[in-house]
């Protein structure tokens, strides 16, 4: 018992050293919380999200951020749902179809045409890390100020996908228009 | 303690201003604290209010890590000026971003324990107001009701507009709360007038009651109320002490006056002895004025010596009961009797004294007049005993006399020459012996008196021999008589006496020899300023006889009571010489003054009323032969002697007598004789008086004159039935042969002409004409 006790402390201790450690976000544990708070100011049409879907987060590529979105989606509801994470790569585009978010891994931007063709013009909120991506047609596209991670949206696309952005996100927003 | 001598105005604004001060402080207070906590509440509310609106605007600035945005938001802010700093906390509880008023130095960036938290948790709300900060942290929650994070406003609460409100607040409290107190003062001002003007009335009505002592004054109306109760009560005790002190004034009034009208002084005192009443009997005693007296002390205003003693003691507790005080007043005295008694109030303390003083001058002179008087009676009822004794004595005595003195007259015819010396030896005293007895009953006022008008200068002529060797050789008689005739109607025995008695004195003042001078004067009034005399001298004529002397002369004081009774400077003098004197002299209607000075001699005057018309002549003359007589006299007398010597003297003369030893024996006698002319009788006799027989014979032989004997004379007589006096048929024993057969004949030859004229019963011998 005193054994187990003592076993138990250690383990804690540790966690907690592990845990501060860790303190300071990773980048991609910050893009994973914020593709997550997207979600709480975007809204999607009814036909995409149905009541009793569950939320599809895709990403298509390597991305550092799975792991941390993996844990937000197995740790929080989205929009009220069950978040389900989908890994897709390149070749299966469209199995993009029914995401509700797809980010799309740096590595990918040269997909990015036939990206567009699929997702552009419907209500799939993609996020991207590669500048540039929000001028091409994607949603909201992260990029760096100093230390802060800041991102940009093109609210011309997310118009065109039947997406609404409240004005609350698109306040800490870069603004631009464009598309494909 | 100074509260009770406040007025009733000043106690009333007190009181109101107090309670005022009290109610608005209490109200004040409430309404002050209640401001405080919704002042408070407010801030906490509005800051919390704040805060959340910040929260909520900066969800999203916390949600995407924009801490630019957060600094915008936060900025924002500074529209608030209580607002004095925020600060944001992450979803982890990690401070985010911060802003104050004032750029990063701040002093609003460090609370109380330091900077900011750097981490917190925040789920925990923070809300405290400690009076200078409000610190509020809240979470920032969102639509979902995850925390976003958390949101930290620190406020200040003195910021320049909160300070004003609050001053604006204070400001209306207190401008508000003098408003307050400066109504009411001004209702308590009011008020109290308006209960205190009609008791300032009422006091200035009693002020002027005690003032003036005018109970007369009346209130001014008062309205309605207790207060008009008041003052009608107090209306309503001012009527009634009016009543009562005219009734007192009234009372007191009455009482001075009989205090006034008291014939005896009385004197009020105070303790030390100030004089507090002064009646008008002590005025009329002791001459001060009340004015004079009152209010001084009565050692000044009467400081006569004999009553220092009594105004000492008059407040002790005893007081003085009827002192006697002779107080010298001039040349006479006066009597006091003086009593004192303190006069005390109800709980003992002497207030003073009243002293009565009453006059006893009067009565004290009165009580030795009384004595003397009682004395004099004394004297007068054992001289009157004397009196008696000597009336009774001279019965005897004159019977004695009567026939020793007649006997000498007979005895003188039958001797030779040679032996006629000797019965004029023996007749000289038996004169001398009934002058001695008429004396004695002259005190003893039971001398009859033969008063007739007389000459005084005969009378002084008559007398002057005697005069002669009463005074001695030592002294010159000088005689100084008016050449007209001095007539007066008195008794000459008395008016003999009278000289005798002041010859007598003259020659005791003159013990060296010196002059007496007799004079006679006639006055046709007398002035009181001429010798001294009586005032009732001044009108008619008078005949002043005076006797002067060049002796020793009398002191005022001796002049002054010599006329007493039994008052003498001579060492067995009887004391009643001038006094029998005067009263002679004033029983014939005159007066008797004395003139005298130490060493300047003595002069007396007798003032005797001139009697109208001229002087009888004496008709008992010595020298006239007796008149003889045939007629039949029964002669009725007990004294053997006295008869045996009557009756040869009557048979000497001729006459027939019959002889009676009493009155029984004498109305036999006549009842046995024919014819009897006269009868002459003894009054007083055993078994019938001379009176008795008298009556007898009235009836028996009506007409029948009676000449009556006595010893006794004057008043003794009147019980006896016979009537003494002048021209009455009475003979005083002694008589002598001359003065027995002159009446004999004279009644014989005035008897009425017819015998058988009944005379009145009770007076037989009253039908004699008189002569």
């Amino acid at each position: 018992m005193r054994c187990s006790a003592a076993a138990l402390v250690l383990v804690c201790i540790t966690w907690a050293l592990l845990d501060s450690a860790d303190a300071a976000p990773t980048q991609a544990q910050v893009m994973a919380e914020f593709i997550e708070r997207f979600t709480r100011f975007i809204d999607w049409p009814e036909p995409a999200l149905g009541p009793s879907e569950p939320f599809v987060v895709c990403v298509l590529g390597q991305a550092a951020l799975r792991a941390p979105l993996e844990t937000i989606l197995r740790s929080r509801p989205i929009k009220g749902r069950r978040g389900v994470l989908r890994v897709v790569d390149g070749r299966q585009l469209d199995e993009l179809a029914d995401c509700h978010v797809l980010y799309i891994a740096p590595g990918e931007m040269k997909r990015l045409r036939p990206l567009l063709d699929i997702a552009y013009g419907r209500p799939i909120l993609t996020v991207a890390d590669t500048p540039g991506a929000a001028a091409a047609g994607i949603l909201i596209n992260f990029y760096r100020t100093g230390n802060y991670i800041r991102f940009e949206i093109n609210i011309a696309a997310v118009a065109n996908g039947g997406l609404k952005a409240r004005a609350r996100l698109l306040r800490h927003a870069r603004l631009i228009t464009g598309g494909p | 303690m100074a509260f009770r001598t406040w007025t009733i105005r000043r106690r009333l604004t007190a009181v109101i201003l107090a309670i005022t001060l009290a109610a608005l402080g209490i109200g004040f207070s409430i309404v002050g604290l209640q401001q405080l906590r919704t002042l408070r509440h407010d801030r906490l509310a509005t800051t919390t209010l704040i805060a959340n609106v910040v929260g909520t605007y900066s969800a999203t600035s916390v949600t995407f890590a924009d801490v630019e945005s957060a600094r915008e938001d936060l900025a924002r802010l500074d529209a608030y000026p209580e607002i004095a700093a925020a600060a944001l906390y992450d979803d982890q509880g990690k401070l985010f971003a911060t802003w104050s008023r004032g750029g990063l130095f701040s002093a609003w960036l460090r609370d109380a324990a330091g900077h900011w938290p750097i981490g917190v948790d925040i789920r925990q709300r923070l809300q405290q107001d400690n009076g200078s900060l409000i610190e509020i942290r809240l979470p920032i929650i969102d639509a979902d009701g995850r925390i976003d994070g958390a949101i930290h406003l620190r406020a200040r609460t003195d910021t320049p507009a909160a300070v004003r409100s609050q001053r604006r607040y204070l400001f209306t409290m207190a401008a508000t709360a003098i408003a307050l107190l400066v109504f009411s003062a001004l209702g308590a001002q009011l008020l109290g007038r308006l209960i205190s003007k009609p008791i300032v009335q009422l006091t200035k009505v009693a002020e002027e009651i005690a003032a003036d002592r005018d109970v007369s004054v009346k209130v001014p109306e008062a309205g309605g109320g207790e207060l008009a109760a008041l003052t009608s009560a107090f209306d309503v005790m001012l009527t009634r002490l009016a009543a009562r002190d005219r009734a007192l004034r009234l009372s007191v009034g009455t009482l001075r006056a009989v205090i006034d009208a008291s014939p005896l002084g009385i004197i009020g005192v105070d303790p030390r002895r100030q004089v507090t009443l002064w009646n008008q009997g002590a005025v009329r005693l002791f001459g001060v004025p009340e004015g004079d007296a009152v209010g001084r002390l009565i050692y000044d205003v009467v400081p006569a010596p004999p009553l220092r003693a009594l105004w000492q003691q008059s407040t002790s507790p005893t007081g003085v009961a009827g002192a006697e005080v002779r107080l010298p007043r001039g040349e006479s005295a006066l009597e006091l009797i003086c009593s004192s008694a303190p006069l005390r109030a109800p709980d003992g303390e002497v207030l003073g004294a009243v002293i009565v003083v009453a006059d006893d001058t009067e009565r004290k002179l009165s009580a030795l007049a009384l004595q003397e008087r009682a004395s004099q009676l004394q004297r007068a009822q054992k001289m009157e005993v004397v009196g008696r004794l000597a009336g009774g004595v001279a019965h005897d005595f004159n019977n004695l006399l009567t026939v020793v003195m007649t006997s000498c007259q007979l005895l003188a015819r039958r001797v030779d020459e040679r032996a006629h010396v000797h019965v004029r030896n023996i007749l000289d005293a038996a004169e001398r012996g009934s002058a001695l007895a008429r004396r004695l009953l002259a005190f003893s006022k039971q001398q009859a008196l033969d008063r007739r008008v007389i000459d005084l200068r005969m009378v002084v002529n008559e007398l002057e021999r005697m005069l002669r060797t009463v005074l001695g050789e030592h002294t010159t008689l000088r005689l100084d008589l008016e050449e007209i005739p001095a007539g007066v109607e008195i008794d000459q025995g008395q008016l003999e006496q009278v000289l005798l008695n002041l010859a007598l004195n003259a020659r005791d003042a003159m013990p060296k020899g010196g002059e007496l001078s007799v004079s006679t004067r006639i006055h046709s009034g007398v002035s009181a300023a001429g010798s001294g005399a009586p005032a009732r001298l001044a009108s008619g004529e008078w005949v002043a006889l005076s006797v002067s002397d060049t002796g020793i002369g009398m002191a005022p004081d001796t002049v002054a009571r010599v006329f007493e009774p039994f008052f003498t400077t001579k060492e067995h003098g009887t004391g009643l010489g001038l006094a029998t004197a005067l009263a002679i002299v004033r029983d014939a209607g005159g007066d008797m003054t004395v003139d005298s000075a130490p060493g300047k001699g003595t002069t007396f005057t007798l003032w005797l009323p001139m009697a109208p018309g001229h002087v009888e002549e004496d008709s008992s003359s010595r020298d006239a032969p007796l008149p003889p007589g045939r007629e039949t006299i029964l002669l009725v007398e007990d004294e053997p002697a006295v008869r045996a010597v009557a009756r040869e003297i009557l048979q000497d003369a001729g006459y027939v007598v019959i002889e009676a030893v009493d009155g029984v024996d004498g109305l036999d006698r006549a009842r046995a004789s024919a014819n009897i002319d006269l009868v002459v009788t003894d009054v007083v006799m055993p078994r019938m008086s001379g009176p008795q027989l008298a009556e007898a014979l009235a009836t028996l032989r009506p007409g029948l004159q009676v000449l009556y004997m006595s010893g006794y004379v004057g008043d003794a007589l009147a019980p006896l039935g016979v009537e003494d006096g002048p021209g009455r048929a009475l003979l005083h024993k002694p008589f002598t042969a001359e003065v027995l057969l002159l009446r004999v004949r004279e009644i014989i030859d005035n008897r009425p002409p017819t015998r058988t004229r009944r005379p009145s019963t009770v007076h037989p011998y009253s039908s004699i004409t008189p002569r």
